[in-house]
């Protein structure tokens, strides 16, 4: 399956996703912006404001990553 | 759909950088910016870096049309220069924990449009170039046209920047803005040269690309200029950009004996 995540390689932090997110679904964790798979409906609103696309990633897990865990990311895993 | 993040409720360090620029402040690096800010100059940063190298995977092709050795090697220097300030342009954000590379490698700058779509000043690009980029070019001919009136744009839109309070913005427009006028001198004695063969043809290309150009002023009344100029990222309205590129531009086109 398909998890929304943000790409932590070109995040910049500006929180514009989670100012355009209606479900209040993305928060920063040390600083990191993190999608909550469970809330999520996948609107595409934080992807049309993101300034560098870094909304616009999703990658494929068998279990959804928390956003702790997400949090701690330095690049998407693998 | 909820409010752009540009309808927001000013937050404390808005107004704090809102304050210091009223006063004539200027800011010194992303340390002092804050998320709107960051938002704001990041999408102009990145409209910019990604233009250039939309605008060298473009005219790329065209090094080898040019009908003079001297030709060839003034495009290919045109192309070198664009991709030289794409990198600096890029460099701009490393300080925000930005991979350029990775960036650069999720996009495909060489990607056009049907040469009919118009998109006006709708986005329409999973990068952030003008939308004058999208389209494709015909022929070595075409190629100048667009050449020029995106030049001269580029020079207008660069020299807001010189002006911008934000000072790593600043110091690169300074150093990119006499190369955006250079580009724009460049195909300027270039259409001189050939105008008088293919004047017809130099006139199809004129009509397709000025309005496809003008859009780059961006949409009047915008909501985004007016934070740009709150922020000191740029100074003039869209339509005033606007207004100054047709000045130019149809004067000096006018003296060539084609109509924009």
């Amino acid at each position: 399956m398909k998890q929304h995540v943000t790409d932590p390689e070109i995040c910049i932090g500006c929180s514009a996703c989670e100012l355009a997110c209606p479900q209040k679904a993305i928060k920063s964790l040390l600083g990191r912006y993190c999608v909550d798979a469970e809330i999520c409906q996948n609107c595409g609103n934080c992807i049309e404001e993101c300034p560098t696309g870094a909304a616009d990633c999703f990658i494929e897990v068998s279990t959804y990553y928390s956003q702790e865990s997400q949090s701690e990311w330095t690049s998407l895993p693998t | 759909m909820t409010p752009s993040h540009l309808d927001t409720q000013i937050s404390d360090e808005d107004a704090r950088l809102l304050s210091k620029i009223a006063a004539g402040g200027v800011i010194a690096d992303w340390q002092e910016t804050g998320g709107r800010f960051k938002e704001l100059a990041t999408s102009i940063i990145l409209q910019f870096a990604d233009s250039q190298m939309a605008g060298a995977a473009g005219f790329a092709d065209f090094i080898n049309q040019g009908t003079s050795i001297n030709d060839r090697l003034q495009i290919s220097k045109m192309v070198a220069e664009k991709m030289s300030m794409a990198k600096l342009t890029y460099d701009l954000l490393a300080g925000l924990n930005f991979n350029s590379d990775r960036y650069i490698a999720n996009h495909s700058f060489q990607a056009r449009v049907l040469r009919d779509t118009f998109f006006g000043f709708s986005r329409s690009s999973a990068d952030k170039r003008l939308n004058a980029l999208l389209y494709p070019l015909e022929s070595f001919d075409d190629m100048l046209i667009f050449t020029y009136l995106l030049a001269v744009m580029a020079k207008l839109l660069v020299g807001e920047f010189a002006d911008s309070r934000f000072a790593p913005l600043k110091n690169l427009a300074e150093h990119c803005l006499p190369i955006e006028s250079s580009h724009a001198d460049l195909a300027l004695e270039m259409l001189k040269k050939r105008i008088p063969q293919q004047r017809e043809k130099l006139q199809v290309s004129l009509t397709y690309w000025y309005p496809r150009v003008e859009t780059s002023a961006g949409p009047p009344d915008s909501l985004r200029n007016q934070w740009h100029r709150k922020f000191g990222l740029k100074q003039s309205q869209n339509v005033e950009i606007k207004e100054t590129w047709r000045k130019e531009v149809t004067t000096q086109l006018s003296a060539l004996e084609i109509l924009a």
